[in-house]
């Protein structure tokens, strides 16, 4: 951290790593990947539903009944309510089935087909794959994507705090993060969901976020203590600021960038996390769309590879996506760690599994 | 390297504190089981003694009635006797259930009693009176004619403390139960009895400090025939091995000593951090007594103890396996530095990384089956932790290629292999080498998967039944473990540190102070 020229404003430096950021094509498609699976998981309604996303139906126009869901079409037979009636018409999403959904026009467990209705089949209870994947993307990178921004904002807090003022709360804040990170992610979570009479996503998000905020304050305490001990902090600490002005406006935007590197890391992690404990059915409650869940109804069919494949690909697809533009954040972000200073390729380091 | 080790494991103390209320916040989780009151109560203690009894011991066993972390006013026998007369006083809703207790207490709640009974009033007195009868029963005393009538009996304790008050002294008490250890008589076993629940305290200290059969045998008899409890030993039914019903008796006294003896001086200090939920909890779980598990009745010692073989030899082995490709593949890369052999190694571990654990499981049990062969499961937990560690050898292996004297050997003509195994590999190998400690908690987690796919009988494939089966036990002892196993883990690699580099010493005592 003391190579860092201490002039440098965090604007500057988020530019600068934006520039060498996009200038990676591998970064960039990774980048886009991600971007893609968000507005996946954003606009699951309008990709995979049993409604239509604009349709007249019996004289009627409904604007994305995919979203509201009206009671009128619902009692409807699958035909009609897809416009197929006479004088209907319907723009349909791109998958005609919710994830819920049971077909009872196709038999379980059959195999993927780009003629069939089920581009990549059904699952053990006859449920599309497609459009189970579409809201298991929703899950997945929701529940990653909220948990990682607990988990920073409150970590950033304890570690600047606990890095500026030192003392008794630096020692506390210490011991705490000491222990709490000697617990291993997947089995604090299983336990806390295990010993839960109801567990839900709120509670699943919450442990994560217990656990893993001491990783984010350890790093940001450190480039605290380094930061505020330096000249331009000294300097304005002599011109009258108070200490809050210090911390915010001088300390805290030096450490900024572990911080963010270590929320686009915990994406992936995260991830991969929640697809072990939906794997092992004890993440989230039963009907939930998830990937983990996918593969858990592969182990009880054997036969069915499309179930073990395609989800498989989403996790492996967005824990590389995510793990790479963390790693370039980190190459952008933290001069310790650039190409040059190492020398030769990036250094993709991942850091100790937890899943 | 005593002092720094020393220092070391000094710091590692607050953590284990800190790790053992996260566990007791965690098992806190857990709702406790429900307290009647009132009116209910009152009918459940007068109608069904029996699930009275099974709730009480469920709440104790939970230490329910207890405060969370702080009790200024820990209770002892003075209180309990104090409360029930006090409600055989009141003749309330509860007088029933004081009447009970008071009789449970026994002995232990004379010097409390005893003297103070003629200044209550009659009605009251004799309602204490009658409470007491099956005490008299107990001790032998039962058949005195005094006793039929209430006014009767009053004078009958009244003279009776007068007379053996000497006896209730803790000096006696000890003579007595030492004796009976020596030797045994019918005597002695019956002057012992007619000391009821006052010698609890010397019986049970006497039965955890002694191993023979034949003395343990002698005091339990006691014991129980004092507690009105099954003793557990003999012929009957429910019999057991008597070390594990002296283990028994060892755990009900840990949870009701506090009924039955005073607390004074420093064990009243003591007891305000101790008699409560967190210092009873902690207190156990530090003999060992991890609880019973409701699965099978099995103590959650005992069960960790005979699974922990399948999953420790697993981790140990992909631990073993690990270190054998990274280091290899680290040191090839680092030499290989931005080459093609080196990106092309980078993005399969990466891809390999980016896989959960249990999709490597899965394609080896559909392609192979899952046997009873421990080889593919290690293979799959090795996968996933394999990256972490070549990419920390590639990175302390580059720190040593950039050093001097790997410069000067090079240019003495050392061929690339001596080079890279005997000058430079000695020194990178000790940071990868510090984080075994580190490596085998943290695999506790893909274990849990990979025994739960392979269906291997371990920790791991236990703890999946217990999530199913809701045992709670077993789910917090296993959370503890690990966090304990990960604590002593570091402390471990840090002292290993400590001893192949001296300088880093002072750098991780002040890292862990900071």
């Amino acid at each position: 951290m003391t190579g860092r020229p201490p002039h440098a404003r965090p604007v500057g430096s988020i530019r600068r790593a934006a520039g060498r950021l996009f200038g990676a094509r591998l970064t960039l498609a990774c980048t886009a990947m991600l971007g893609a699976l968000v507005m996946v998981a954003l606009l699951a309604e309008l990709l995979a539903s049993d409604f239509p996303i604009v349709c007249k139906i019996h004289g009627r126009v409904y604007v994305l009944p995919c979203v509201t869901q009206p009671a009128a079409l619902a009692g409807l037979p699958r035909d009609v309510r897809m416009g197929r009636g006479a004088g209907d018409w319907a723009v349909g999403p791109v998958v005609g089935f919710g994830p819920y959904t049971i077909d009872a026009a196709t038999p379980p467990l059959s195999p993927p087909s780009v003629s069939a209705a089920h581009w990549l089949g059904t699952d053990g209870r006859g449920r599309d794959l497609l459009s189970r994947l579409v809201y298991g993307t929703r899950t997945a990178l929701g529940l990653a994507l909220l948990a990682v921004a607990l988990y920073v904002a409150v970590g950033s807090v304890m570690g600047a705090l606990s890095g500026f003022f030192g003392g008794a709360l630096d020692f506390v804040v210490g011991r705490v993060t000491e222990a709490l990170s000697a617990f291993p992610l997947l089995v604090v979570v299983l336990v806390v969901q295990a010993l839960l009479t109801k567990p839900s996503a709120t509670s699943l998000l919450l442990a994560i976020a217990a656990v893993r905020w001491t990783e984010v304050a350890r790093l940001v305490r450190a480039d605290v203590l380094v930061a505020s001990q330096q000249d331009f902090a000294m300097a304005a600490r002599a011109l009258g600021a108070s200490p809050a002005r210090v911390l915010l406006r001088h300390v805290l935007p030096q450490a900024v960038a572990p911080a963010i590197v270590a929320g686009a890391l915990g994406v992936g992690q995260l991830v991969l996390v929640e697809s072990s404990l939906d794997f092992l059915r004890v993440g989230l409650p039963e009907p939930t769309a998830s990937w983990g869940e996918s593969l858990a109804e592969s182990r009880a069919h054997l036969g069915a590879w499309w179930l073990l494949v395609f989800p498989s690909l989403c996790v492996l697809i967005s824990v590389v996506c995510s793990n790479v533009v963390g790693e370039s954040l980190r190459d952008a972000l933290d001069p310790r760690f650039s190409p040059t200073a190492a020398g030769g390729a990036p250094d993709i380091t991942p850091p100790a599994s937890s899943a | 390297m005593l002092r720094f080790a020393i220092r070391r494991a000094f710091w590692a103390i607050p953590t284990l504190l800190a790790i053992s209320i996260a566990v007791f916040l965690m098992a806190s989780l857990v709702p406790d089981p429900p307290e009647p009151h009132g009116r209910e109560r009152a009918e459940i203690v007068a109608r069904e003694r029996d699930r009275f009894e099974a709730i009480e011991e469920a709440r104790r066993e939970r230490f329910a009635d207890l405060p969370r972390f702080f009790n200024a006013t820990p209770r002892d026998v003075r209180d309990v006797v104090r409360g029930c007369v006090a409600h055989l006083v009141a003749d309330d809703d509860q007088a029933v259930e004081a009447a009970h207790v008071l009789a449970e207490t026994g002995s232990a709640g004379f010097p409390y009693l005893l003297p103070s009974l003629d200044r209550l009033a009659p009605a009251a007195r004799g309602r204490v009176v009658a409470a007491l009868r099956p005490i008299a029963d107990r001790m032998g005393v039962g058949g005195d004619p005094a006793l039929v009538s209430t006014d009767t009996a009053a004078l009958f304790w009244e003279r009776f403390w007068e007379d053996r008050a000497v006896e209730f002294t803790r000096p006696n008490v000890r003579r007595m139960v030492a004796r009976l250890v020596i030797h045994a008589s019918e005597a002695r076993e019956r002057d012992l009895i007619g000391l009821d629940t006052f010698a609890l305290d010397d019986l049970l200290a006497a039965l955890a400090a002694n191993d023979d059969p034949e003395v343990a045998r002698r005091l339990l008899v006691v014991v129980a025939h004092v507690t009105a409890r099954p003793s557990k030993i003999g012929a009957g039914a429910g019999a057991v091995p008597i070390a594990e019903a002296n283990a028994d008796w060892q755990r009900w006294w840990f949870l009701h000593r506090s009924d039955f003896v005073v607390l004074d001086g420093f064990e009243r200090i003591g007891g305000s951090v101790s008699e409560t939920r967190y210092g009873k909890w902690l207190l156990s779980a530090a003999r060992g007594q991890l609880g019973i598990s409701t699965r099978d009745g099995q103590p959650v010692s005992a069960k960790i103890g005979a699974r922990g073989g399948v999953t420790l030899s697993l981790t140990v082995a992909s631990m073993l396996l690990s270190y054998a490709l990274a280091v290899p593949i680290g040191v090839i890369s680092a030499w290989r530095r931005g080459r093609a052999l080196d990106v092309s190694l980078a993005l399969c571990l990466f891809v390999l990384y980016s896989l959960p654990t249990f999709v490597f499981a899965e394609l080896f049990v559909r392609s192979v089956g899952s046997g009873a062969s421990m080889g593919l499961p290690i293979v799959a937990m090795t996968l996933g932790s394999l990256a972490s560690l070549s990419r920390y050898q590639r990175a302390a292996m580059l720190d040593v290629l950039r050093q001097d004297y790997i410069r000067t050997a090079r240019s003495k003509g050392v061929s690339a292999a001596r080079l890279l195994v005997v000058h430079a590999l000695r020194n990178a190998m000790m940071p990868t080498l510090s984080l075994a400690g580190l490596q085998l908690p943290a695999l506790f987690g893909s274990a849990i998967v990979v025994e739960e796919v392979f269906g291997l009988p371990g920790l791991g494939f236990e703890t999946m039944r217990a999530v199913e089966a809701d045992d709670h036990a077993w789910l917090v002892a296993v959370v503890l473990l690990t966090a304990i196993a990960t604590t002593l883990g570091l402390l471990a690699s840090d002292l290993a540190y400590g001893l192949l580099d001296p300088r880093l010493r002072e750098r991780i005592v002040k890292m862990e102070a900071a």
